[in-house]
Parts: structure tokens; C-alpha cells; sequence
């Protein structure tokens, strides 16, 4: 197939520019070098952009599978408060000092991503519709972003208050291979979780009780997908705090490519976000300037006009039709 | 057979059906009508296997359909939501294969798609397969859906105001599918509104009431001015066109 060969052509190439880029390029050639170039791939590039390539297809197949559930193409952890609610438990962990612990931000971020699913996917099944869904989203993520900065504000020293900032502003600078090694496990989970949820979602084009008629599990579905989006996306925001319009961008650009069926553009829509995360990343390093620009910020600057582009469009076809 | 026993079910201290039971037959057309709330769609979504009744049962061929398992439930009742929501755009032939779902696993491809392709003639749709749902009009939105049941080869169709949106040549292109899908052998409960239709339209009728059965049987025996009367609050005229089917008319 063209398109799925195009896909894996652009993730190798935008993969090998996320290695080569930074503010000392390093060519293919000197990856294995025994000197600092080789010392920088191995315990920097590598790690970083192993990170970026799964934090974009969780992101992008979690965006995916949210449009499909909902069916809403505005769904997207971020837009519906999942990314900040995991954020909140992050600044928890670090505030009640449980990031001492490895493993206790990653927890706490995913019991918080979890938890905003959890409450939406509730709200959904009391049949609020879509706009109450959207709104309520929104308002889960402003409390979110409130709660998280009154923790900040109450920090009890200013060590724990620096900490907590660095963490939320994090993006992919300096991640370890333990933050890889410890980040990229929970993000398989999630994928391989979200990824069985294709055929049910196919269903829910019937809407609820037309999927339920022809013998779709809607209560399992639903269970699936919050822990799904809960560990994916609260392991991806432990890594890399909150980087948005992945997950809306995404699933957009695949449906031009595969067709609207919700189960034909989950894989796409993984690759398709670890090309874009992994593009973007790059573009980050490469930019001028002595500091680095925060990855979350780039992709809004990338992804809004993008967006606004689609709707426009799909706007047209729609007034065509 | 499918048939309801005792069936109860109270939401929010209303009581929707009260001790209903009724059995329906494979090969007819059974219709149930009555006025809005008397509990037809509920009773429909029971015997469904949808709604799990608070006591009594749906039993198909003896088996509680709410406790079956969800694709051995599906694969025997092909149900027809009313006003069939489709809440993507996809193409017709994509969804009438969502008819498919529950047989995932236990049919080849070439079944799946020679399933899909014969519900697709059967319900005279072939001709919308790669086009947008959600741009058919109604009446051909109607007939993708009675194809996507048809294609999961149901022992059943139930049916929720199968006619509702559809204009005078589509309510005949539907009620004529239903007949002979019931000729075939498969067993159709419809919910109609329109009582000329649904006289002329059902081997069997069911009058529903506030929850209750009112009558069942023959539509001569079932639809009748005193019936009609005491349920709908309206006087009526029962005339009999010239091959001898009834015509009801309602009265102000």
C-alpha cells in the first residue's frame, strides 16, 4: 500500500532527524563514535527521541480512539482536560513528596488521567450529548490547571515549588534512558490497550444502543479505554508534561487518508503522531536562540493553524454536500 | 419463539410495563401499536435483549435474552432502533457490514462479504454502497439500515417505528420488505403508528396501554371503534377498501 509505505518513510526520516538534530548535529556516521558525539547519542538523542516517538502515537492513537468513543472530531486529551487532570496528579506526587519514589509521578498521573476519563465517560453515559461532554472537558481542565497552580502556590518551600515548574515545563529536554526505560513500558500497555478498542468503535457509529444491538460490550469499551488513555497518556505526561493538539491534529489528517471508519485510522494515527512529535522535537533543538522553546508550544504553534485549516475545509465540503 | 413473561419494569418510580406477556411466532408479521408512553419501544428493547427487566423475562426459545451473551443474543435478533441514529460519516456498504459484528470470528471473509452483498440486494440498496450515510435521504438511509440487520441473518427483526420520516412509496417499499422477510421465516415484531397500516400490514396485533396489553390478535378483533376509543380517546371509522382491507379513520 502507497500510504502505509509513505507513513513508515516519513516516521524513519523524521526518527533519524530527531537523532541528528540538537545544537551539534551529529551525522549518522558519528552515532557509534567512541568520543562526546557518541556519548551524546547514546545517553541523550536516543533516549529522547525514542521518548518523542511514543509519546506522539499515544498521543495520536489516544486522540484516535476518543474521537471514535465520543464520536466527536474535537476530542483529544487535551481539549477534554485528560493531559492536565495528569499533570494535577503529577504536582501531587512532587508536592506530597512521593516523587522520591521512581515510579510515583507515573502513577499519580495516570490515576489522574484515569480519574478525568473515568468522570467524562460517566457524564457521557447520563446522556449530556456532545456539547456537555466538550464543556465539561473544558471545565475539568481549567479546574485541573487551577488546582495544580494553588498546589504550586502553597509549595512549601522554594526548592519543592522549582521542582514542581521544572517538571510541568519539562517537555522532552534531558530525559534520561531510566525516564525511557521506565516511561516507555506503561505507553506500550496503553497503545496495545487502546489499539483492541477498533471494532467497538466501528459499532458506536450506530450510537449507544445501536451498538449494544448488534452485540458490542460498551461497558467493557469503556473500561478499556480509560485505562488506556489513563496509563498512556498519564506516562506520557509524566515524561514530558503536557503537549497538546496531537491528538486533535492527527486523526484529522489520517481520515483524508484511510476513510472516516473509526478502526482503519488507529495505527495510522500512532505513526502519524510520533511523525509529528518527533518533527517537532527536532525544530525545537534546531531553533536559534541560547535557550530551548518548550516542545507543548511548538506543536500549538504548528497545530492551530493546521487545524483551523481542516475545519475550514471540512466546513466547504460540508456546504457542498 | 420470543416471548415476553411478567415483564416489569419501573424507572424513576413510573411504572413502564406492568406484568406484560406475550408471545410472538417466527413466519408473521406481529405488530404493536398504542399510544406514545404505553410502553411499546420499552417492550421492544426487551425483547431485544437491551433492557434487563427489574422482574419477569424476554425469552428467546426459552432463553433469558437479557442474561444471553451479547453476539449469540445479536446473531438471533436483528433490531432496528428508531430513527436509526448514524453518528459518523462512513459509507453505506461500511455500515451495513457493522451487521456483521456479532458473527467476527465465526464467518469467513467471502461469508461476511457475500452477506452483506445479499442484504444489500434484498433491501435494494446496492446502488448507495460507496456513498456517505449520513448524505442518503431518508428513505434510502432506511433501507442501508434494514440492509446492515439483514446482513447479521437474524432469526428476528425487531423493529421501532420502522416508517417514521418515510414517505408513502418508502412505507410500502418497507412494510413489503417485512412481509417478505416474514414469508422467509423470520419472525418481525414492528411498533407502527398508523393504524390503517398496521391493520393491513400484521398477521398478528398487540394494542398496548399505559403499560399493559389492551387486546391482541387479529387486527379485525383488536382494531375496532370501541378499542380505539377507550385507549386513544378518539371516536373512529373502520371502512373496508375494495379488496376488503380495513381503512381506519380517526375522528376530532
Amino acid at each position: 500500500m502507497k500510504r502505509n509505505a509513505l507513513l513508515l518513510m516519513l516516521l524513519i526520516a523524521a526518527f533519524v532527524l530527531s537523532l541528528c538534530a540538537g545544537k551539534t548535529w551529529i551525522a549518522p556516521a558519528h552515532w557509534f563514535a567512541d568520543n562526546a558525539d557518541g556519548w551524546i547519542m547514546a545517553e541523550l538523542r536516543a533516549p529522547r527521541a525514542v521518548l518523542a516517538l511514543a509519546i506522539g502515537a499515544v498521543l495520536g492513537l489516544s486522540g484516535a480512539v476518543l474521537q471514535g468513543y465520543l464520536r466527536n472530531p474535537l476530542a483529544d486529551p487535551t481539549v477534554i482536560g485528560v493531559s492536565s487532570s495528569a499533570a494535577l496528579g503529577g504536582v501531587t506526587a512532587i508536592y506530597f513528596g512521593l516523587s522520591i519514589w521512581p515510579y510515583g509521578i507515573f502513577i499519580c498521573a495516570m490515576i489522574g488521567a484515569g480519574a478525568s476519563v473515568l468522570l467524562l465517560a460517566v457524564m457521557a453515559a447520563r446522556g449530556n450529548g456532545v456539547y456537555g461532554f466538550i464543556l465539561g472537558g473544558m471545565v475539568l481542565s481549567t479546574l485541573a490547571g487551577s488546582l495544580t497552580a494553588f498546589l504550586i502556590s502553597i509549595a512549601a518551600n522554594p526548592y519543592a515549588m522549582s521542582e514542581i515548574l521544572s517538571w510541568l515545563m519539562g517537555a522532552l529536554t534531558d530525559r534520561t534512558v531510566d525516564d525511557a526505560v521506565r516511561a516507555v513500558p506503561f505507553m506500550i500497555i496503553g497503545g496495545a490497550l487502546l489499539l483492541a478498542t477498533g471494532r467497538t468503535l466501528d459499532a458506536l457509529i450506530l450510537g449507544e444502543a445501536g451498538a449494544r444491538s448488534i452485540g458490542a460490550n460498551i461497558a467493557r469499551l469503556r473500561w478499556i479505554i480509560i485505562a488506556g488513555v489513563g496509563i498512556g497518556v498519564g506516562a506520557s505526561v509524566a515524561v514530558s508534561g503536557v503537549v497538546g493538539f496531537v491528538g486533535l491534529i492527527v486523526p484529522h489528517v489520517m481520515r483524508g487518508l484511510y476513510g472516516e471508519r473509526p478502526s482503519a485510522i488507529l495505527v495510522p494515527s500512532a505513526i502519524g503522531g510520533a511523525i509529528l512529535t518527533l518533527t517537532a522535537d527536532a525544530l525545537v533543538r534546531l531553533a536559534p536562540g541560547a535557550g530551548e522553546i518548550r516542545l507543548g508550544i511548538v506543536m500549538a504553534v504548528l497545530g492551530a493553524p493546521f487545524f483551523f485549516l481542516l475545519l475550514l475545509r471540512r466546513g466547504q465540503e460540508n456546504g457542498h454536500a | 419463539m420470543l416471548e415476553a413473561q411478567d415483564i416489569r419494569i419501573t424507572r424513576h418510580g413510573n411504572v413502564l410495563l406492568n406484568d406484560v406477556s406475550a408471545n410472538f411466532v417466527r413466519g408473521k408479521v406481529n405488530v404493536i401499536i398504542g399510544p406514545n408512553g404505553a410502553g411499546k419501544s420499552t417492550l421492544l428493547s426487551c425483547l431485544a435483549g437491551l433492557i434487563k427487566p427489574d422482574s419477569g423475562a424476554a425469552l428467546l426459545d426459552g432463553d433469558n435474552a437479557a442474561d444471553m451473551e451479547p453476539a449469540q443474543r445479536s446473531r438471533n435478533i436483528g433490531f432496528l432502533p428508531q430513527n436509526g441514529e448514524v453518528h459518523w460519516d462512513v459509507l453505506a456498504r461500511d455500515l451495513v457490514a457493522l451487521g456483521r459484528y456479532a458473527h467476527h470470528k465465526m464467518a469467513s471473509a467471502n461469508e461476511d462479504n457475500a452477506a452483506v452483498n445479499a442484504a444489500m440486494v434484498a433491501a435494494d440498496c446496492v446502488q448507495f454502497a460507496s456513498r456517505n450515510v449520513r448524505s442518503l435521504s431518508g428513505g434510502e438511509r432506511a433501507r442501508v439500515m434494514l440492509a446492515r440487520v439483514l446482513a447479521g441473518q437474524p432469526s428476528w427483526l425487531l423493529a421501532d417505528e420502522p416508517l417514521a420520516n418515510l414517505d408513502p412509496r418508502y412505507q410500502m417499499e418497507m412494510l413489503a420488505h417485512m412481509q417478505r422477510l416474514a414469508n422467509g421465516g423470520i419472525g418481525v415484531v414492528a411498533v407502527l403508528h398508523d393504524l390503517t397500516l398496521a391493520a393491513r400490514s400484521a398477521d398478528h396485533l398487540v394494542l398496548m396501554n399505559e403499560g399493559r396489553i389492551f387486546a391482541s390478535g387479529s387486527a379485525r378483533a383488536v382494531i375496532t371503534p370501541k378499542n380505539i376509543l377507550t385507549v386513544f380517546g378518539i371516536n373512529c371509522t373502520i371502512l373496508s377498501d375494495a379488496n376488503g382491507a380495513m381503512v381506519v379513520i380517526p375522528e376530532s
